[in-house]
C-alpha cells in the first residue's frame, strides 16, 4: 500500500482535531497536522509531503499568503495544494489560485471519508474538486 | 364616444365649410347670373373695359406677389405656382386690355380681339388652379428643399403655357356660334370646366380642412370662376351686361383672394407667434432646469447659462474661450472621451455621465447631452450641451454600492463563521457513524444519524441563504460545460434509490442529448425538486419521475410525483421567497421557502424558464425549460 503523505493547515484545532483522530486509525496515510500556519510553509517548504490541506483564513499568515509564497519561489507545485476551507470561492477567485498553481478546492464541511476519496484522487488526478 | 363627437363636430365644420363658401356663392351667383342674362341692363363703354381690365392686373399682381411671398417664406410650392400663375395671367389680362384700347371703336377687331384673349386668360387661369391643386394640394408633401430651382421651372413652364394658349388662341378664331338663346361663348365653358375640376379636387384633396384662410379663399375663387366664365358666355356683344358683370365678377375674385391672403398672413403670423412664446417659454425652462452651453467645433466654450456659470464655480469670462478640458475631474479613461468625440464629430447626439471638477476642486456628476448644431449644407458649426446636476443620485448609489459590499462581506463572514463549527461536528459524527470510535449502542447510532441530518440541514440553509443573496446582487456566477443529460440525471436517480428504495420507486423517461450548460446548479435545482417530491408523496404506491426531452433549441427537465398536488391558488407564488404551503405536510417537514425561489433565479441566470403543472391529490409536475446551449443563447 502506498503511503499518503498529507499536511492539514489550519488555525483551529477544533478542525484539526478529529482529523487527527481519524487518520491515527488509518495506516495508510502519514498524517501531519500544523495549527500554525508559518510553521505550515516552512514544513511544505521542506517538500516532504504529497498533498497539503489549506485553510485560507488564518489572521497569522492567510493561506492566499502562503499560496503566493509558494508560487514565488517556484515550490508550490511539488506537492499537491488543496484548499480546504469554509468560504465559497467565486469563480474568478477559484480560476485565479487555480493559475498561481493551487491544485483544487474541498468544502471544510466534507465528510472526512469524503475528504480522504478526494486526497488520494489528488495524488494522480488534477483538477478535482469536490463541494 | 369622445371619438363619436370628435367625427361629429368635425362634419358639422365641413358642412359649414360647404355651405359658407360653396352653396352660398352658388346661390348668390346664380342671382346675378339670372340678371345678367338682360343683355341691355348695364352695358360699358370700350375705355371702361379698359379700366376694369386695368384693375384686374393690379390686383392680379398684388395676388401674385403676395402669393410668391408666401411660397418662399413658407416653402410652400401651391402658393408659388398660383403666385406666378396670376402674374403670367397679369401680362394675359394687360395685353387684352391694352391691345383692345388701342383698337378701340374698331368693332370687327373689338369683336374678334377682345373674347380671344379674354378666354386664353381664362383658360390659363383654369389650367393653373387645376394643376397647383391637383399637383401641389397634398400639402405634406410639397415643402422642397430650395426654390430656386422650382421658381425657374415654373416660371417657364407658365411662360410657355401662356404663350402657347394666346397665340393658339388668336390664330384660330372662336366661333360665336350660339348654341341656343343663352350660350353665345361656348368656349368659355371650357374654362369654367377647368375651374370646377379644380374645385372637385381641392375638396377631394380635403384643402377645405386646413384652418389657413388662403385655403378658403381658392375655394371662393374658384366658385365664383366658375360664374365669371358661365356669365360671359351669355355675352353675344362685348361690353354687354354679361360682359360687364363677368369683369367686374374677375375683379372680385382677384379682391378676394387679396382678402383672404391677407387674413392668412395675420393667421400665420399669429402661429408663428405661437411657436415663437412656445419656443421662448420652453428656452426658459430650460435653462433653469439644465446646465447649458455652446461650443465651436473645436470645443471652446462660446455660450454657458447661469446654471453653469453656478455648478462650475468659474465665473462666465473665466469660461468663455476656455475648452471642457477646464473641468476635467480624471475620473474618465481617454477612451471614453475618444468615444464621445467620436460620435459627435459624425454629427450624433452623445448621452451619458460625466463627473467634472469645479473651481473649487469639488466634484459634481452631470447626466450629459451633446447635440451637435448642423447647418443646412449638412456642417457642424458647433455643438450645443445640454446637462442635469445627478450629484445627490451618484452620492446615493455610491453609498448604496457601500452597504452592499457590506453586506455581502458580512454574509460572507456569517457563513464562514457558521460553517467553521459544523466542520468538527460532521467530522465527528461521521467517525461516530462509521465506527472509526468504537462501537455503538443502536440508540446511541440513531441519535448520531440525527446529528448528521440535522447539520447537513444547517449547511443546505447557509449554502441557500449566500445563493439568495448571490441572487440578490445579481452576482451569482455560471459556470458552463458541456454532458449529457441523461447520464446526469441517471446519476441522481442512483443516488435517491440508494437512500429512499424503500420509500418510493424512481422513474426516468430522458433523451440522450449534450447540452452546454451550469451542471452543479442544474443538479441543485433537480435535487430539490426531488427533495421537495419526495416530502409529499402519497401513502400509496409513490413514485418519482424524473425527464428530460428536447423542444427545438431547449431542452425540458421535469420532476414529477404522484403527491398530494397543490391548490392553484397557491402554484402563482410557489416561487417567490419564503413562501411555502401552508398545509400539514409542510410543517411536518420544516424547510424556509427559500429552494423554489432559488432554482427560478438559477434558471433565469441560464435564460430559462421555470414552471409547474400540479392538481390536487394527482401530484406535481415541476419543469425548466432551458437552452440546450447557454453559450450561444449568451452571443445571440
Amino acid at each position: 500500500m502506498i503511503l499518503l503523505k498529507l499536511l492539514h493547515i489550519d488555525d483551529n484545532k477544533q478542525i484539526l482535531e478529529p482529523f487527527e483522530f481519524y487518520f491515527d486509525m488509518n495506516d495508510n496515510v502519514d498524517y501531519t497536522s500544523c495549527d500554525d500556519p508559518v510553521e505550515g510553509l516552512k514544513l511544505i517548504k521542506e517538500g516532504k509531503f504529497d498533498s497539503v490541506l489549506l485553510d485560507l483564513a488564518m489572521p497569522k499568515m492567510s493561506g492566499y499568503e502562503i499560496i503566493d509564497r509558494l508560487q514565488q519561489c517556484g515550490d508550490i507545485e511539488k506537492q499537491k495544494i488543496i484548499v480546504f476551507s469554509a468560504s465559497n470561492q467565486g469563480t474568478d477567485e477559484i480560476e485565479e489560485l487555480k493559475s498561481k498553481g493551487v491544485h483544487s478546492f474541498i468544502a471544510k464541511t466534507t465528510p472526512i471519508n469524503e475528504i480522504l476519496t478526494h486526497v488520494n484522487n489528488s495524488i494522480g488526478v488534477m483538477n478535482v474538486t469536490t463541494y | 364616444m369622445s371619438q363619436h363627437i370628435k367625427k361629429d363636430s368635425k362634419k358639422n365644420q365641413n358642412l359649414n365649410i360647404i355651405l359658407t363658401y360653396t352653396i352660398t356663392p352658388i346661390i348668390i351667383l346664380s342671382g346675378i347670373t339670372v340678371v345678367s342674362v338682360d343683355s341691355n341692363l348695364w352695358g360699358i363703354q370700350g375705355i371702361d373695359h379698359f379700366y376694369l381690365e386695368m384693375f384686374s392686373v393690379v390686383l392680379g399682381s398684388t395676388v401674385a406677389f403676395y402669393a410668391i411671398v408666401r411660397g418662399y417664406t413658407l416653402k410652400d410650392k401651391f402658393s408659388l405656382f398660383i403666385g406666378l400663375g396670376f402674374f403670367v395671367s397679369a401680362i394675359i389680362d394687360l395685353l387684352h386690355g391694352v391691345f383692345s384700347t388701342i383698337n378701340l371703336g374698331d368693332t370687327v377687331f373689338e369683336e374678334y380681339f377682345i373674347p380671344q384673349t379674354w378666354v386664353a386668360g381664362r383658360i390659363l387661369m383654369g389650367l393653373v388652379m387645376a394643376i397647383a391643386i391637383i399637383k401641389f394640394g397634398n400639402t405634406e408633401k410639397s415643402k422642397p428643399k430650395s426654390l430656386k430651382r422650382e421658381v425657374i421651372f415654373y416660371t417657364t413652364f407658365l411662360s410657355v403655357l401662356a404663350g402657347t394658349i394666346t397665340v393658339f388662341s388668336l390664330s384660330q378664331p372662336l366661333p360665336f356660334i350660339t348654341i341656343d338663346f343663352l350660350i353665345s361663348r361656348p368656349y368659355e365653358i371650357t374654362a369654367a370646366m377647368l375651374f370646377i375640376t379644380a374645385a372637385i379636387f381641392f375638396y377631394k384633396r380635403k384643402l377645405h380642412q386646413i384652418q389657413d384662410s388662403f385655403y378658403k379663399g381658392v375655394l371662393l375663387v374658384l366658385v365664383i370662376d366658375v360664374f365669371v366664365n358661365l356669365i360671359i358666355s351669355y355675352s353675344s356683344n362685348v361690353f354687354d351686361t354679361a360682359f360687364t358683370v363677368a369683369h367686374v365678377l374677375k375683379n372680385v375674385s382677384y379682391f378676394v383672394f387679396i382678402a383672404t391672403l391677407s387674413f392668412s398672413t395675420i393667421y400665420q403670423y399669429k402661429i408663428k407667434e405661437k411657436s415663437l412664446q412656445e419656443l421662448k417659454q420652453s428656452k426658459k425652462v430650460l435653462d433653469e432646469a439644465s446646465i447649458i452651453d455652446m461650443t465651436d467645433t473645436h470645443g471652446k466654450i462660446t455660450f454657458v447659462n447661469d446654471k453653469f456659470v453656478e455648478i462650475s464655480k468659474y465665473s462666465r469670462e473665466e469660461l468663455i474661450g476656455q475648452d471642457h478640458r477646464i473641468l476635467k475631474s480624471g475620473h474618465h479613461s481617454t477612451e471614453f472621451y475618444r468615444d464621445m468625440w467620436g460620435k459627435i464629430t459624425f454629427g450624433k447626439i452623445w448621452r451619458g455621465e460625466i463627473k467634472n471638477k469645479a473651481k473649487d476642486g469639488s466634484y459634481y456628476w452631470v447626466k450629459t447631452t451633446i447635440i451637435p448644431m448642423i447647418d443646412q449644407n449638412n456642417k457642424i458649426t458647433g455643438y450645443t450641451t445640454v446637462r442635469t446636476d445627478i450629484t445627490e443620485q451618484k452620492e446615493q448609489q455610491e453609498a448604496l454600492a457601500k452597504i452592499d459590499t457590506k453586506k455581502d462581506e458580512f454574509v460572507s463572514m456569517i457563513s464562514h463563521e457558521l460553517k467553521t463549527p459544523l466542520s468538527p461536528i460532521i467530522s465527528w459524527s461521521g467517525m461516530l457513524q462509521e465506527g472509526v470510535l468504537g462501537d455503538m449502542t443502536e440508540k446511541q447510532k440513531y441519535g448520531v444519524s440525527k446529528i448528521q441530518e440535522n447539520s447537513n440541514e444547517l449547511l443546505d440553509l447557509i449554502h441557500d441563504i449566500l445563493d439568495v443573496h448571490k441572487l440578490e446582487l445579481g452576482k451569482m456566477n455560471f459556470k458552463l460545460s458541456s454532458f449529457n443529460i441523461k447520464e446526469l440525471l441517471t446519476g441522481i436517480m442512483e443516488d435517491y434509490k440508494i437512500k429512499y428504495k424503500t420509500k418510493c420507486s424512481f422513474f426516468l423517461e430522458a433523451e440522450d442529448i449534450v447540452i452546454n450548460t451550469d451542471k452543479l446548479r442544474i443538479v441543485q435545482v433537480i435535487r430539490n425538486f426531488v427533495n421537495n417530491a419526495l416530502d409529499f408523496l402519497p401513502e400509496v404506491n409513490p413514485k418519482i419521475t424524473l425527464s428530460a426531452k428536447s423542444q427545438n433549441e431547449y431542452i425540458v427537465i421535469s420532476v414529477k410525483d404522484n403527491g398530494y398536488g397543490i391548490p392553484l391558488e397557491n402554484q402563482k407564488n410557489l416561487f417567490k421567497k419564503f413562501y411555502q404551503v401552508d398545509t400539514s405536510a409542510t410543517r411536518e417537514h420544516g424547510g424556509t421557502g427559500l429552494g423554489l425561489s432559488i432554482c427560478s433565479g438559477i434558471v433565469e441566470g441560464l435564460n430559462g424558464q421555470i414552471g409547474v403543472y400540479s392538481e390536487e391529490n394527482k401530484g406535481s409536475e415541476f419543469l425548466i425549460r432551458i437552452p440546450k446551449n447557454k453559450t450561444i443563447e449568451l452571443i445571440n
